[in-house]
Formats: C-alpha cells, structure tokens, sequence
C-alpha cells in the first residue's frame, strides 16, 4: 500500500519547521517491519520538546504513537472527509505555508468561509483552539469541520461508514488503536491530533542564535531589540519560545468587529472582536494575516501596530496605552527583517533538520 | 531599593491554640497543613472584570482587564525568625480561580507573621528561573530589558477625555534594579496536625496612593521607568493585608491542593 500523501505535491519550499520525516518514517517502519492489527501494539513516541519550551499538553488518553501519527497524516491529507470529497484538511491547511492557507479566507465545499486557516504547529503547547478558541482540544478542533456545512458538508455518520468501508483504513486503524475498536469519529479524530502534535516548529534563525550558532544581522538585531522591548511591545503577546501566549486579543482592527470572536462564545460584550494570538514562527509563510486574511504583507501589519489600530474601549489596553508606536521607516523595516529572516526558516535549514529527524527515526 | 514593610496595622488573629504548648516557641506538635487563599477587595468588593467601576486616589474611574502577578519565597515565620517554606512562589490571576490557593505541609509550631515577596527577589529573577509554564512565560520581562519576570500585570481601562485610554501597571525589575517587595503579616498560629487557612487580600488602589498618589492619566508605558517603579514599590507595600485566619473546613469544596510547585 501506499504510504504517500494524497493532497498534490507542489514545488514550493517545504519550511523546516515540519518534522514529516517523523510520519514518513513512521510508513517506512510499518513497512519493514510488518506491522499489523495482531503485533505487539501500537509503537509509543515520544515527542521531543525543545528548548525553553513548556512541558507538551498530550491528553492521557491519546497518547502518541508511531502508528497513530501515520494514520492521522493519511487522514489529515484524505478529502474522504468531505461530502463530495474534495476538501481535505490539508486543503485549508498547505504543508508548504505553515499548514496556513494562502487564501485570505478558506474555501470549502460550499463557497468561503469568514475566517483564514489557522497555522498548524506547536499545537503540543496549546489548550484552546480556533480563532474564537471554541475548542478546548485538538480531538475535539478536528470534529468541527467536518459537519460545517461551508467546509465540508458532510455527516460524520458517514465519513464512519466511508472509513470502515475502506481498503486500508480498517487495518490503520486497528494497528494505531487495536481491533477491538471499531473505527468512530473519536478514533479517527485522535489521530489527526497525533499527527498535528508532531508538528512541531523550534528550529528558526532565532533559535539557533540563542544557541549561539550564527549571528542576527544588524537589522534583524535591532528588529529583535524593537520586538522585546516597549518600543515595539511585540512581547506582551508574542513572547518567547512560543510566540504567542495563547490568549485573545482584540487588536483594533475594526471599530465595530463584523466577527465577534470570542464574544461568540462567552456572550460578554468585552470579548467582541477577541481573537487567539497566533505564532509568529514560520511568519512568512502564513501569509496572508488576521483572522480574516485582510493583510497580504508584514510590511502592512507592522503599520497597523504602528498606527492604523482602531481607539476604543474593546481595543486592547496592550495597544492603547499609546497613540502609536511613532515608528520610523527604518525601525519598521528592522521588525520586518525579524520577523522574516530570524522567525521563518530558511530552506537549508529545512532539508538539515529533515535529514537529521529521517537519521533519527 | 528593596524594602521591608511590616504591616502593623494588620489585625492580629488568634488562632484556636493546640492543647498543649499555647504560646510557647518550642512547640512540637505534629505536621499540619496550611493553606495560603489570595483574594482581591476593591471598594469592600470582590473585583469585577472590566467595568469601569473604580476610582483610585487621584480621582481616575477605571476598570480592570488583567490582574496577574507573583508572590515568591512564601513562608510562616516563628517569634525566633526561623522560617518554614510554604511556597517557592506561586501564579495568581485575579480572575482565574483555580489560581487563587495552594497548600503546604507545615511542622507542628508556633508561628508569628506570614511573609513573602511580592514579585521575585532580585537575584533570583532571572529568565528561565520559575516554572516553565504559559502563565509564568507570559509574565516574562524580556532580555533586552534585562530579564527575568514581572512582578505584576495591572491592566485596564480609564476614562479620559480620548475615546479610549488604558493604564499598564507592570511592575519588574526595571533598569536592573530590583523592585520587589517584601511582605510580613502579622499573625498568631499554632500547628498542631491541624489544618489552617490564611486569607490574604490585595486592594489593587493601593498601588495608587500612600505615600504617593499616581495618576494614571499619561502614565504610558512604565516598564522601563526605574523611578514610577519605586513609587509603585512603595506604594505597593499596603497592598496585601490578612483578611482571615480559621481552621479548614472539610465541608468546602475548594482549590486547596492547587499548590504551585
């Protein structure tokens, strides 16, 4: 059988941030070796955790194993979701941009949606999901989709029956969860879950500088000095290892928010506008911006910090407690020049943490 | 420019004694527990997330969007200045209540003041020094700035003559001087295999007056201004006071055994 992902290959640079070696190694092992519903059980993994990174939030019950994380990359990549099976996760979710979309907002089965697709890695690290945070896990993140009538229209009844009814998936499944299981939304949701927490993105310029392996240019340098110091105020929200804190922000973007966010969820007027803190590793390739895909470049992000924030009393005290940042050409070409060069990964870098994760496994 | 602040206005509690060894510092009663509750009282009400409900001294109507900070260094001291720890520090946000207790095992003795330090002791702050955790890496002070954590993240809004303006009271260890603040409240425990709980209330005005009134219009910024941050120092040693001191109740159904690492 094949262990080849079914979305379409594209030539565009993989980022480093992605550790696929791990599941592509985790296909070449169930080929070597055999393994099956009858052998000695699912293989544990263990999810190695970077530096200066918080201990990893795997839910008890679905632990990671090679086996899982190898179904849940077939199924992250499997438009049998779908109810006319077009749309895959990986549709909305493109390896080559941080498993962003590189459409402002995502289109599903039935037109667009209001929102872009959120990046996928360092998802170990997190406990809410979706801008609005209306997921308080991965398993559950990855029930939603499916039934949304614009993403993929379809029931999960069916996808059940669309599983069991499947060449290979039976057999997946009872290798990564036993046979005793029958194939169920919960089963195939876990292992989506698997397979996104081995997303994981901590190997950026910025890293390797800490460690004292390169040096920053000048200019992302004194991007680095505006990013973690009130002058550019980056860090209240965008700290260090994770680039995000994980919480909702209303950052002015619109006087009266068309989305209302996280006031969706807790019905509290203050909430409107409230939107999850998104990393800004692996920036450059998640493009476009917000919530609502509404800014194309850096360049114009910065501006909006800059000065083009909305003043009123939803805005975030973090942006109001100035009239602007009152940011020169050059020290906005300097933020830019961090985010771009120090957060995102370069392509060599890339094809050198591939090669050592493929060493490793 | 640390201080130490003896709260002697705090009331003093007088603890239900053990049967033997009432008074004395040499009592040898058995491990008991103690559990630390940090509360919040504004206007002789609990906080209220966001309504500009509040007026501090300068006048300013305010209201709160985030209250976090961390006490570090907790311990209950006896008569003879020996100290048992309770806490190498603990996280609390004012508007999460599985933040607001932990516990600590505690020896059979007499003891004479709750102390603690608001924030981190200088040489101990440090980036990477407290638990690697969301909560304590979002109170980071950034390295340029001379790392380490803050002490406090005081957030909110006021009303101004602009259409929105907001107030951050962060308090750290700005320009590389340590800011922190160290707390004793007066009390009369005695442990005896029993368990005790110890409320301890901020009023978050405080931080605003005696012996200086702080205005928040234009405060801006503050992190990296050494002298707001010995005003907010001083001003910030009234902020905590003993609210209660009483036997655990069995029967409540609390966050007792949320300590903190």
């Amino acid at each position: 059988m094949t262990m080849t992902p079914t979305t379409t290959t594209t030539n565009k640079t993989m980022p480093l941030f992605i550790l696929l070696a791990l599941a592509l190694a985790a296909c070449s092992n169930a080929g070597d070796k055999g393994l099956s519903a009858s052998s000695n059980g699912p293989t544990p993994y263990v999810l190695t955790i970077p530096a200066r990174f918080p201990p990893a939030q795997i839910p008890f019950d679905n632990a990671l194993t090679l086996e899982g994380i190898d179904l849940g990359r077939r199924l992250f990549h499997d438009p049998i979701f779908s109810i006319d099976s077009t749309i895959a996760c990986a549709s909305c979710h493109l390896a080559a941009a941080a498993f962003a979309d590189p459409a402002p907002q995502s289109r599903g089965v039935a037109g667009v949606t209001i929102r872009n697709s959120m990046p996928l890695f360092n998802l170990a690290w997190s406990s809410v999901f979706f801008w609005d945070g209306r997921s308080p896990s991965l398993e559950d993140q990855a029930l939603h989709p499916v039934e949304d009538a614009i993403e993929m229209g379809e029931r999960w009844q069916h996808v059940v029956e669309k599983l069991a009814l499947h060449t290979e998936y039976p057999a997946l499944f009872a290798r990564a969860f036993g046979d005793h299981l029958p194939i169920s939304k919960e089963l195939a949701t876990q292992a989506i879950a698997q397979f996104e927490r081995t997303l994981v993105s901590a190997n950026s310029k910025y890293d390797r500088w800490l460690r004292g392996e390169l040096s920053l240019t000048a200019e992302e340098k004194a991007g680095f000095d505006l990013f973690f110091t009130e002058r550019g105020d980056c860090f209240h929200c965008h700290g260090d290892p994770l680039f995000t804190d994980n919480e909702f922000h209303n950052n002015g973007l619109d006087m009266a928010p068309p989305d209302s966010g996280l006031a969706a969820l807790s019905d509290r007027r203050a909430d409107l506008g409230k939107f999850k803190t998104p990393s800004l590793r692996n920036i450059e390739y998640t493009a476009p911006y917000m919530h609502d895909g509404r800014f194309t470049t850096l360049e114009e992000v910065v501006e909006h910090y800059n000065a083009g924030f909305v003043r009123n009393s939803l805005t975030d005290p973090l942006l109001l407690i100035r009239p602007s940042l009152d940011l020169s050409p050059v020290q906005k070409n300097a933020l830019v020049s961090f985010l771009k060069h120090s957060l995102t990964p370069t392509l060599s870098q890339h094809n050198t943490e591939r090669q050592a994760a493929a060493l490793e496994t | 420019m640390k201080i130490t602040t003896q709260i002697i206005s705090a009331l003093s509690f007088v603890a239900a004694v053990a049967l033997s060894g009432c008074g004395s510092d040499t009592n040898d009663g058995d491990q008991g527990t103690v559990t630390i509750h940090l509360d919040h009282s504004l206007a002789g009400s609990e906080l209220v997330l966001e309504t500009i409900d509040y007026r501090n001294a300068a006048g300013n109507e305010y209201g709160i969007t985030r209250l976090e900070y961390i006490i570090s260094d907790v311990y209950l001291e006896r008569a003879d200045g020996t100290r048992a720890l309770l806490a190498e520090q603990h996280y609390r946000n004012a508007f999460d209540s599985e933040t607001r207790s932990f516990s600590a095992p505690i020896d059979g003795n007499d003891y004479s003041a709750l102390v603690f330090t608001f924030g981190i002791d200088g040489e101990r702050n440090q980036t990477g020094a407290l638990p690697n955790s969301d909560s304590y890496n979002n109170m980071a002070w950034p390295v340029p700035m001379g790392g380490g954590y803050h002490y406090m993240r005081f957030e909110g809004l006021y009303n101004s003559a602009d259409a929105a303006a907001s107030f951050l009271t962060h308090t750290g260890p700005s320009g590389g001087n340590d800011y922190s603040i160290d707390i004793a409240l007066p009390l009369t425990l005695s442990v005896d295999g029993d368990e005790w709980e110890i409320a301890v209330v901020m009023d978050p005005n405080q931080w605003y007056e005696v012996p200086i009134t702080y205005d928040l219009n234009g405060s801006g910024p503050i992190m990296g201004n050494p002298d707001i941050q010995a005003i907010l120092q001083a001003n910030g040693a009234t902020a905590f006071t003993l609210d209660s001191l009483e036997p655990h109740h069995h029967d409540d159904d609390d966050a007792d055994h949320d300590h903190d690492e």
